[in-house]
C-alpha cells in the first residue's frame, strides 16, 4: 500500500542536538485514486514534497486554509488515510521509518508513540462508551497498564487534564460532558501512553475562546512537564502565534514558508504568508476609527466599497423589549424532575436601518435562541418584538407572515442550509412564490439577486454541491434578500468559512447594507470580526445582555468583567504578545437559574452595563 | 431502568384494550349469522338456537363483551366449537414447538447475519462483500417451503443425519429436540439472515465513517475491537429494530414451516381453526400474537437504551 521514495536528499540540518529530533519528514507526497471501480483511474496529489522536523519539547504550528493539506499531512504521518491513498516519502519517528512498517506495526505506534487530538470533541469520542473505558482501552492495548491499574491511571489522566471529580467522571458518557471537557478527555486519551509526539488537528476550533485558552494552557503545561513534541494544526493565525515555536505555512498541498514563529509573523518572506496575515482581522485594529471598515482579503483589494458611516435617520426597524425564552429540560441529577432553563432573560435592544448590531457571547449564552425568537422560529415566554413597526409577538398568523417578509436570516452552515436536491434558482425563487410572486417574475428577480451577490446568472440551474462554501453563503444571502427585507439576522454566518472567503462574504454584506440600508443583527463569537464590522455591540452572558454600546466604547472601555474576560481570551496573531493564560480558566458547571436583579449603569453615549 | 419498564408496561394497557375490542368484534364482522355458520348447512333451527345461546349471542353486545373480557382476564377463551376442548389448554400444548422454532430461528439468523454484515461492511465493495450480497439475494428469492423441502430431502432423507419431520418435546431430551428443529429453523431463518445482514452492513458502513472510528484507529486499536466494540454498538439500533420486526413476522413463516415439517405448533392450530371457523381458538391465538408483539417491542425499546446511553424514556 505504501511505497518508499527517497529521491530527496536529507532534510536541512537542524542546529539542535539530533538526538532531540522526534519526527523528521522528508519528501512526503500523498496521492489519492480518483474515479470509482476499475474504470480508468486518475491520481490526485493531495500533498507534495513535504519535509520538516519536530524536536523534543517543540511546538510546530501548521497553518493554511481549508484544502491546503494540513490535515492530510497529519493523517499521512499516522497512516490513517483511506485505502485509496498512496503515501510516498520518509516519515522518521525517533529514527524509525513509519512508511515501511506493516499495518500491525503501525497500529502499535499509533496511540503509543504518537497521540492525536481531533477537531470535533462532539463526534470524536464514541457516544456509547464511558469516557473512562475509552482511555483505559488505549492503556490496555499498548500494555501500559491493565486491570485495576488501568482504571486508576485513567482517573489520574482525567485529573491531569484538570477535569473536576475525575473519579466520578470515568463512568460518564461523552454526551454528559461539555465541549471543553470532551476535548480534555480527548487529550487525556492521546496522552495515555506518554507519546513522544502529539498531533493536534484544529483542537480548539470548535471551542469558545475562554475554553480554547484553557486547552492551549493545558497543552503548554503538559509539554513543559513531559517534553512532548507537538504538531499543532490550525487555520487560526492567533492560535498559531500563541502556541508555536516554529511555523509551517501550507497552500494547495505544498509548503509555502517554514521558519521560527517570530520570523513568520514579523518578517514573512513569501507574498502568500503576508496576504494570509493581512487578511486576519485583529482586535485593536479599529482603535480610533469611527465606523466599520472593509476586510482585507487575498485576491481582493477590499476597498471596492467602503461602507459609509451610519446615518441615523429614522426610528428603529427592530425593537426587542424585555424578551424572555425558556425551555423545559430534563434534570441532570434527578431523572424524574424537569427543570426550566431560562435561555434568554429580559433582553432588549433597538436596531436602526443601516446599522449593524453585533451580539457576542459564548456557546450556550442564548444568542442563537434570541435570533430564533426574533425570526418567529421559537415561542417566547414574555416580552415584545417589533419589526418595522409591527408588534410581531402579538400578531395573527397572517400578520406574522407579513412581518417575516421584513426580516430574513442567514444561517451558520452554508452546506446544511441549502436543500441539496433543489437547484439554486428554486432556492432563490421559493420565498418569492411563497409570498405570491409569479414564477416568471421570480426568475427575473433570482437573476438580479445572484448577480448582486457577485455570482453569475448561468449558475442558477446548478445544485448546491457544485459550489464552494463561500459561494453557497453568497447564495444564502441572495435568498435572504429575495423578499426585500429591512433586517437581516446573520447567525454565525461566516464562522464555517476560511479567513479570506470570510472577508469577501463580510465585505459583500457590508456593501449590501450600504446599498440597501439594511439593518444587520450579526451574531458571532469572533471578537475581531465583530470589531471591524459593527456599529454597536451587545455582550450576552447566561441569557442576559450584560453590556451594550457603541463598538469603540465596548472594545476600548469594556465595563463588565465578562466582556473583559472575553476580550482578553482572544489569541492575537503576534507571537511577541502572548497571553498569561493561567488567569483564564474555563467555567465549569451550568448557568445558575437565579433571576438577576442587578441594575443597569449608563456610561453615556448609549453605553450601558449590567452591574455584576 | 425499572421505571422505564414500568412506564412501557403501563402504556401497553390501552393497546391491549383496543386489541381485545377488535378480537371480540371479529365474530360479528364476518358476514352472516355466526351461529348458523358454526352449526353448518345441515343444522336444524334448534341446533342454531342452542349454539347461539351457548355463545351468549342473545345478550346485548356490551354485556357480551364484558363477559368475554372477564373470562379472558382469567385466561379462559372458552371452548373449541369443533371438539369442545379448552382453548387455553390447546394453545398451551402448542406453544412449546412454536416458541422453540421461533427462538432457534432468531438465534440462528443473528449469529450468522451480524458477523456477515460486519464483514461485508468492513470489506465494502470487495469480493467478500459481493458474495454476501449474492447469497442474500438468493435467500430472499427462494420461498421458505422450497428451502424446507430441499433441505429435508437432501440433508435429512438422503443422509439420515437428521429427522425428516416431526417434533420432539424438550422433556424427551435436548438432543432430540434440537435435531428436530435444526432444519426447520435454518429454512425459516435464511430469509432473516439475508435481511439482517443487509441492515447490519448498511448501518455499519455509516458508523465506520464516523469521527470516533478514526479516533479508535488513532489509538492503535485493532480491527476486531474497532468493529465489534466501537462500531457495532453504535450500529446496533437499526439491527435490533429489524430483528424485532423479524420476530413478529416469523409467526407467519412458522405456519408454513410447521406444515412442511409436520410440527404440531400454533401455526398449524391456527390454520386448522380458520378452516373450521373455530372462532374461540382464532380469538385466543390472536390475543396471544398481540401480546407477543407487545413484549417483543418492549424488549426492543429496552435494548435501545442498553446499546445507546443517550436514549432514555
Amino acid at each position: 500500500m505504501t511505497t518508499l521514495r527517497t529521491a530527496h536528499g536529507p532534510a536541512e540540518t537542524t542546529p539542535a542536538d539530533p538526538a532531540d529530533e522526534v519526527l523528521s519528514i522528508d519528501g512526503l507526497t500523498t496521492s489519492i485514486r480518483t474515479g470509482q471501480g476499475d474504470r480508468r483511474q486518475g491520481e490526485q496529489r493531495l500533498i507534495e514534497d513535504i519535509g520538516f522536523s519536530v524536536r523534543r519539547g517543540q511546538t510546530l504550528g501548521i497553518v493554511g486554509e481549508s484544502g491546503s493539506g494540513k490535515s492530510v499531512t497529519a493523517l499521512s504521518i499516522m497512516r490513517l488515510l483511506p485505502r485509496s491513498a498512496t503515501v510516498a516519502g520518509r516519515v522518521m519517528l525517533k529514527g524509525r521509518n513509519l512508511t515501511t512498517l506493516s499495518d500491525r506495526q503501525m497500529a502499535d505506534v499509533r496511540g503509543d508513540r504518537i497521540g492525536m487530538i481531533f477537531q470535533e470533541p462532539m463526534t470524536s469520542l464514541n457516544p456509547v462508551l464511558p469516557v473512562g473505558l475509552q482511555i483505559e482501552e488505549s492503556l490496555r492495548r499498548h500494555k501500559v497498564a491493565s486491570g485495576q491499574a488501568a482504571r486508576r491511571r485513567a482517573v489520574e489522566l482525567l485529573d491531569r487534564v484538570r477535569i473536576p471529580n475525575a473519579a466520578r467522571r470515568t463512568a460518564e458518557y461523552p454526551h454528559q460532558l461539555s465541549g471543553g471537557m470532551r476535548q480534555r478527555v480527548m487529550i487525556a486519551m492521546a496522552l495515555a501512553c506518554n507519546p513522544e509526539l502529539l498531533i493536534a488537528d484544529e483542537p480548539t476550533t470548535a471551542l469558545d475562546v475562554t475554553t480554547q485558552a484553557g486547552i492551549i494552557d493545558l497543552l503548554k503545561q503538559i509539554q513543559a512537564d513531559d517534553g512532548t513534541a507537538i504538531m499543532f494544526i490550525t487555520h487560526d493565525m492567533g492560535v498559531v502565534a500563541e502556541v508555536s515555536d516554529d511555523v509551517l505555512v501550507m497552500r494547495s498541498g505544498r509548503i509555502v514558508e517554514h521558519g521560527p514563529s517570530q520570523q513568520i509573523f514579523h518578517r514573512p518572506a513569501e507574498t502568500y504568508t503576508r496576504q494570509l496575515l493581512n487578511s486576519v482581522p485583529r482586535i485593536g485594529d479599529m482603535r480610533g476609527k469611527p465606523g466599520p471598515a472593509p476586510f482585507a482579503s487575498i485576491g481582493d483589494d477590499g476597498a471596492a466599497l467602503a461602507p459609509s458611516p451610519l446615518e441615523v435617520a429614522k426610528g428603529p426597524v427592530l425593537r426587542v423589549t424585555d424578551l424572555s425564552v425558556s425551555f423545559r429540560v430534563r434534570n441532570e441529577t434527578s431523572r424524574f424532575r424537569r427543570t426550566t432553563l431560562r435561555a434568554v432573560r429580559g433582553v432588549g435592544f433597538d436596531l436602526r436601518a443601516g446599522e449593524t448590531l453585533a451580539i457576542v457571547g459564548e456557546s450556550g449564552c442564548g444568542k442563537s435562541t434570541l435570533a430564533r425568537s426574533i425570526m418567529g422560529l421559537q415561542a417566547v415566554d414574555s416580552g415584545a418584538i417589533e419589526v418595522a413597526g409591527r408588534v410581531a409577538t402579538s400578531m395573527t398568523a397572517a400578520e406574522a407572515r407579513l412581518a417575516r417578509k421584513a426580516i430574513q436570516m442567514v444561517f451558520q452552515d452554508p452546506f446544511a442550509s441549502l436543500n441539496p436536491r433543489l437547484r439554486i434558482v428554486d432556492s432563490l425563487t421559493e420565498p418569492l412564490t411563497a409570498h405570491g410572486v409569479s414564477s416568471g417574475g421570480a426568475r427575473a428577480t433570482a437573476v438580479r439577486l445572484i448577480e448582486e451577490v457577485g455570482l453569475s446568472a448561468e449558475m442558477l440551474d446548478r445544485l448546491p454541491h457544485q459550489f464552494s462554501g463561500g459561494q453557497r453563503q453568497r447564495i444564502c444571502i441572495a435568498r435572504a434578500l429575495a423578499l426585500e427585507p429591512e433586517v437581516i439576522v446573520a447567525d454565525e454566518a461566516v464562522s464555517a468559512l476560511d479567513v479570506s472567503v470570510q472577508a469577501q462574504v463580510l465585505n459583500l454584506l457590508m456593501q449590501l447594507q450600504a446599498r440597501r440600508g439594511l439593518a444587520l443583527l450579526f451574531i458571532s463569537h469572533d471578537m475581531a470580526v465583530v470589531e471591524r464590522l459593527s456599529h454597536r455591540v451587545a455582550v450576552m452572558y447566561r441569557g442576559q445582555i450584560v453590556e451594550i454600546g457603541p463598538r469603540a466604547a465596548v472594545f476600548e472601555r469594556p465595563a463588565h468583567a465578562y466582556t473583559r474576560r472575553l476580550l482578553s481570551a482572544v489569541p492575537l496573531p503576534d507571537p511577541s504578545r502572548r497571553h498569561k493564560l493561567s488567569g483564564i480558566e474555563e467555567l465549569f458547571g451550568t448557568p445558575s437559574a437565579e433571576p438577576s436583579t442587578a441594575a443597569w449603569t449608563d456610561l453615556g453615549d448609549g453605553h450601558r452595563v449590567l452591574a455584576a | 431502568m425499572v421505571q422505564s419498564i414500568a412506564n412501557r408496561l403501563i402504556s401497553t394497557v390501552p393497546i391491549l384494550f383496543v386489541v381485545s375490542v377488535l378480537i371480540f368484534s371479529l365474530l360479528y364482522l364476518t358476514p352472516g349469522d355466526p351461529a348458523q355458520m358454526i352449526a353448518g348447512a345441515q343444522a336444524t333451527q334448534d341446533d342454531v338456537e342452542r349454539i347461539r345461546e351457548a355463545l351468549g349471542l342473545n345478550d346485548p353486545a356490551l354485556m357480551r363483551y364484558f363477559d368475554w373480557l372477564w373470562d379472558v382476564l382469567h385466561f379462559d377463551f372458552g371452548r373449541s366449537v369443533f371438539n369442545g376442548r379448552s382453548v387455553t389448554e390447546l394453545i398451551m400444548q402448542r406453544m412449546e414447538p412454536t416458541f422453540s422454532l421461533m427462538a432457534l430461528t432468531t438465534l440462528f439468523a443473528i449469529v450468522i447475519a451480524v458477523p456477515l454484515g460486519v464483514l461485508a461492511a468492513w470489506r465494502a465493495n470487495s469480493v467478500v462483500d459481493r458474495i454476501v450480497l449474492v447469497l442474500s439475494i438468493a435467500s430472499f428469492s427462494i420461498p421458505v417451503f422450497v428451502t424446507g423441502y430441499v433441505l429435508a430431502y437432501y440433508v435429512a432423507f438422503k443422509t439420515g443425519l437428521l429427522p425428516v419431520q416431526g417434533y420432539a418435546f424438550l422433556k424427551e431430551g435436548v438432543g432430540e429436540w434440537l435435531a428436530h428443529l435444526v432444519l426447520p429453523s435454518v429454512s425459516l431463518g435464511l430469509i432473516y439472515v439475508a435481511l439482517i445482514s443487509r441492515i447490519t452492513r448498511a448501518s455499519m458502513l455509516e458508523v465506520l465513517s464516523e469521527d470516533y472510528i478514526r479516533t479508535a484507529r488513532a489509538k492503535g486499536l485493532l480491527g476486531r475491537r474497532i468493529l465489534f466494540v466501537h462500531a457495532l454498538r453504535n450500529a446496533a439500533n437499526p439491527i435490533v429494530t429489524v430483528v424485532g420486526v423479524g420476530v413478529a413476522l416469523l409467526l407467519g413463516g412458522a405456519v408454513v414451516i410447521e406444515s412442511v415439517f409436520n410440527i404440531p405448533g400454533i401455526g398449524r392450530l391456527t390454520v386448522d381453526a380458520i378452516l373450521r371457523r373455530d372462532y374461540p381458538i382464532i380469538q385466543g391465538v390472536m390475543l396471544l400474537f398481540a401480546m407477543i408483539y407487545i413484549v417483543v417491542n418492549l424488549i426492543i425499546d429496552l435494548l435501545y437504551t442498553v446499546f445507546d446511553p443517550r436514549i432514555r424514556y
